[in-house]
């Protein structure tokens, strides 16, 4: 399953993608260094040519939330550090872990590869948007009762990735479930349960997003 | 002094269980009796499980105050320099920007911290960073295990270097080492007489194996946020152990450890890498307290990799002395590892602990090189000890025509752990091992690529104690109940055992307890390493519940006019001679306000065995054309004591597995010999197990009573992963009859094992 931040907006043109693009060419491709360029890269061409905050307004489970952002703003950094959901989480930064999965427009995309300014006039929904402790969405709840989860940083991507899942293919089979959580990394070991827990949702009520 | 009275108890297997006479410590509830609990053993849901699902679980990454900062840390480009110059005076013009630059001026691996500043964004931060310029002088390094052995080899260390223990280490002695180049050791030790048992041996076997650094990756990266409040520093950190936090912190910043609070309700993993504040930590105390602002530090991933820890590399060789029908008469073992500028690979544990081998001479050997420390990792040493002699001793039974588990069984003694080999056995159909071989060979003939195979690895650890855990328990007039102590949560999830105990001895429901942990002000609880928490803290829950019950039912005694000796208590309802009184009437008659009691780890008893036994087994499918094996099932059989909370017990087994799992086919930290620098600091090119990489996992308990301490409480989170890679290994080597002796087992080394790589000319 996909899961990549595609960039289909026409409203900014700046991507991190076409960011990290076009400072390939400047820094190239030392051996040593390689590894690190994606994260940096868009630090450097801010500090190269990027313009001041710009505003941005993005619907976030709902609720409209307005900023100003420097351009290079991931929408994981706006979520987390200028609205306070925190539920997302960063766990590689450059978009390897899937901690930080959110829906964009209804899709699963890497809030640490998404820069806010693509999500402008678009809608994001977070793991706080899928339910809340008193009032868990049937699949958290499966989470809950399956044990999928231990230390628990993984798990709101994973319940991301999942509920994109079910929205789209209401009765997956195991393998399609190891796909859609394939871009999700947990250390603790907790992958059983994950595809316990979407068999266990399939049977229960179909996910509806509340953002 | 008076002899202390002895109480007789029943321990070992159930249905096996033979008496032993112990000294009960003063005050400490009687252990548990073979047989029934009404609620501890069994599977229930995560108390805090809401909490972390719907991302309400904040953790330290998630810390935010106004005005606070976001810290970084200037790390090293060079695997070994010296520092000729730091130019900062970029900074001072940068708004809100501090810094703090300890003044090194040689660095000796690739991400070693030369200075840390905080400023108002993390983006900002970043920029800062840029600012600042050092001049670097490159000299020589040194960064493989070969190569920092050789005579010549640029240096490390000029001085001999003290070892430096975490909570996560075995705990142990330490004799003064001795130092030679690069190479420190060896560390010796063993048991028997090696010379007289190879001498009685009818032949000897040596096989060497090698494995690779394995990192971490706890998907929350080390990180802390800290603030000054008057002269007092709160801390939230990331961390395994909230006490060693505090200690570390109160003795760098030469504080009393009543002006230091740590905070860790939810950390993101850990696995043996957060034990202490860190020196990133000490930085985000120090530049809070100079912005005069709350300053969150976290690493970013590649710092994770370069320099917050790792499991060391190592190099073993296990020589055997055996008889011809399988029984081996003496080991002796030797081992190398490089934990980079620390030091403690040694992998002589499993050898020495595992089965019943008469004589065994242990020497190990740390070796320094220009790379990240290394440091506790799940079962350190262990999994790589293990792997070592388990491939001996499938190769001795490959040599001797033996059926490999029939060996195991000719060399262990364990009571628990042959009962566990026959378990896992008849789970994993090991009796299918015969016509499996068979398949393969008429597979092969039918040029079908794919081969099966079964293989099996025991499992060793041991049951440390964190003495001084403590647990208060205070029950309100109104009912309610609170349980305190300041372990922390890395993800064994101790919330809902104890909940589990308290609500058991008070014969309320487990959700009507509420657990505060995560909290240096709450009495003592063990740091989470070494699969310490359990074992160091159920017993102080229990004999703290067993009091408050004692008092709860003097009350009910006054309010039923029956002496308390009469008095039952079950499902919240306390009653004697036909009179009964709900929980919440007789705390409504507490003389105080709250009745608050402890109750404190009593130590060990004497007399049972200290190590944990169990076994795996794995079944795997290898591809002799792409080299790709992939595991089908793993069966873990394991002695967690009397499991308190069943389902936990069960995730940290699987979770010991998948790292096993993918220990044994994926993890390899590269380092170019050239630059000195870690290629694949990351997680796209540190591959580590996931979704499609999962098996079947069966976690299979035995029913057993040690005779510990009063709850036969123990860990799991070590053993669980100590054997998996060395059965995995057993499955390929049976699968596809090469015997793989390094870590991890690619595809390609698969494929050059099988003569499937092409010889390529070499021009001269």
């Amino acid at each position: 399953m996909a899961k990549s931040p595609e960039p289909p907006n026409e409203t900014k043109g700046v991507t991190r993608r076409g960011l990290i693009k076009g400072i390939a060419s400047v820094v190239g491709a030392a051996s040593a260094g390689a590894t690190t360029l994606l994260v940096e890269a868009r630090h450097e061409l801010q500090a190269a040519n990027g313009s001041g905050p710009i505003p941005v307004s993005v619907t976030v489970n709902g609720t409209a939330r307005t900023g100003s952002f420097e351009p290079r703003t991931t929408l994981a950094e706006a979520l987390r550090d200028t609205w306070g959901l925190t539920g997302t989480k960063v766990g590689c930064d450059r978009g390897a872990c899937g901690a930080c999965t959110v829906l964009l427009d209804g899709v699963p995309v890497n809030s640490c590869l998404t820069l806010v300014h693509d999500a402008d006039h678009r809608k994001v929904t977070t793991i706080e948007g899928l339910g809340s402790p008193e009032a868990m969405s049937p699949l958290q709840k499966a989470f809950v009762d399956a044990d999928a989860l231990q230390c628990g940083f993984c798990t709101p991507g994973m319940v991301v990735s999942c509920s994109a899942l079910l929205m789209k293919n209401p009765k997956p089979t195991e393998h399609e479930v190891r796909d859609a959580v394939s871009g999700n990394l947990c250390r603790c070991g907790t992958y059983t349960g994950v595809f316990a827990a979407c068999e266990a949702a399939a049977h229960a009520k179909s996910e509806v997003p509340r953002g | 002094m008076a002899d202390v009275p002895k109480t007789k108890i029943e321990v070992g297997l159930a249905g096996k269980t033979t008496v032993m006479e112990v000294e009960i410590p003063a005050g400490d509830p009687l252990p548990y009796k073979v047989g029934e609990r009404p609620i501890t053993g069994k599977r229930r849901p995560r108390l805090d499980g809401p909490q972390k699902v719907t991302g309400r679980a904040v953790y330290t990454h998630d810390a935010q105050r106004p005005g606070m900062l976001h810290a970084r840390v200037l790390r090293s480009p060079h695997a070994h320099a010296k520092i000729v110059s730091i130019d900062t005076s970029a900074l001072e013009k940068m708004p809100g920007v501090v810094f703090e630059n300890p003044g090194k001026n040689t660095v000796r691996y690739h991400g070693e911290a030369v200075l840390a500043l905080a400023a108002p964004t993390r983006a900002a931060a970043e920029d800062a960073l840029r600012a600042v310029k050092i001049v670097y002088d490159v000299l020589p390094h040194t960064v493989s295990l070969a190569a920092a052995r050789k005579e010549g080899a640029p240096l490390v260390f000029q001085k001999p270097v003290e070892e430096k223990h975490s909570a996560g280490d075995v705990p142990g002695g330490a004799a003064p080492v001795e130092q030679k180049g690069n190479v420190r050791g060896p560390k010796a030790s063993g048991r028997g007489d090696v010379d007289k048992g190879f001498a009685e041996s009818d032949g000897t076997l040596e096989v060497v194996t090698t494995t690779t650094v394995q990192t971490h990756v706890p998907l929350e990266t080390h990180s802390l946020f800290a603030e000054w409040v008057g002269d007092t520093l709160e801390v939230q950190a990331s961390t395994q152990g909230t006490f060693s936090v505090r200690d570390e912190l109160a003795g760098v910043l030469k504080l009393l450890k009543d002006k230091v609070n740590v905070r860790a309700e939810f950390t993101g993993g850990g696995f043996g890498a957060k034990f202490g504040a860190g020196d990133y930590g000490v930085f985000a105390a120090k530049l809070a307290k100079k912005a005069g602002k709350p300053v969150l530090m976290a690493l970013d991933r590649k710092e994770e990799h370069l320099a917050a820890g790792n499991r060391p590399d190592s190099w073993n060789r296990v020589k055997l002395g055996y008889k011809k029908d399988g029984t081996v008469t003496a080991v002796d073992y030797e081992s190398f590892g490089t934990a980079g500028v620390a030091t403690g690979t040694g992998t002589g544990g499993f050898v020495k602990s595992a089965y019943g081998f008469p004589a065994v001479k242990v020497a190990e050997f740390d070796v320094f090189t220009h790379l990240g420390p290394g440091c506790a990792m799940r079962a350190p040493g262990h999994p790589q000890g293990c792997f070592a002699v388990e491939t001996a001793l499938e190769e001795l039974a490959s040599r001797l025509g033996m059926d490999p588990l029939a060996l195991r069984l000719k060399n262990d003694p364990s009571e628990v752990r042959r009962a566990e080999w026959e378990i896992g056995a008849k789970e994993i159909g090991w009796a299918r091992r015969a016509g499996i071989s068979k398949a393969n060979a008429a597979a092969a003939a039918a040029g079908s690529p794919l081969r099966r195979g079964l293989g099996c690895a025991a499992s060793v650890w041991y049951t440390f104690v964190a003495p001084g855990s403590q647990v208060l328990v205070r029950v309100h007039r109104d009912g309610t109940v609170e349980v305190e102590n300041g372990v922390q949560d890395i993800g064994g999830g101790p919330r809902t055992p104890i909940a589990m105990v308290v609500a058991e001895e008070l014969g309320i429901p487990v959700e009507k307890i509420r657990v505060k942990i995560g909290d240096s002000r709450y009495p003592f609880g063990p740091a989470s390493g070494g699969s310490v928490t359990t074992g160091s803290l159920i017993p102080a829950v229990r004999a703290a519940a067993v009091h408050a019950r004692e008092k709860l039912i003097g009350v009910a005694a006054k309010l039923l006019g029956a002496p308390a000796g009469e008095i039952a208590l079950a499902n919240g309802v306390f009653s004697a001679k036909g009179k009964s009184a709900d929980f919440r009437k007789v705390c409504s008659r507490l003389s105080g306000e709250t009745l608050v009691v402890t109750g404190d780890r009593a130590k060990d008893y004497d007399g049972a065995d200290t190590r944990i036994f169990g076994a795996q087994f794995a079944e795997v499918v290898v591809d002799v054309e792409t080299g790709v094996a992939s595991v089908k099932k793993v069966v873990a059989v394991h002695d967690c004591g009397q499991p308190v909370w069943k389902t936990g017990v069960e995730s940290q087994i699987r979770g010991g597995i998948l790292q096993g799992i993918s220990y044994a086919l994926f993890e390899e930290r590269v380092v170019d010999e050239r630059s000195g620098r870690v290629l694949n600091p990351n997680v796209e090119f540190y591959k580590i197990l996931g979704s499609k990489d999962t098996p079947e996992i069966v976690p299979l308990l035995v029913d057993h009573y040690p005779g510990k301490n009063n709850a036969h409480a123990r860990g799991i989170g070590e053993p669980a992963t100590v054997p998996t890679a060395a059965a995995v290994a057993n499955a390929i080597a049976h699968a596809t009859g090469i015997r793989p002796t390094a870590l991890p087992i690619t595809p390609a080394r698969i494929l050059d094992a099988l003569g499937k790589v092409p010889k390529r000319e070499v021009r001269a």
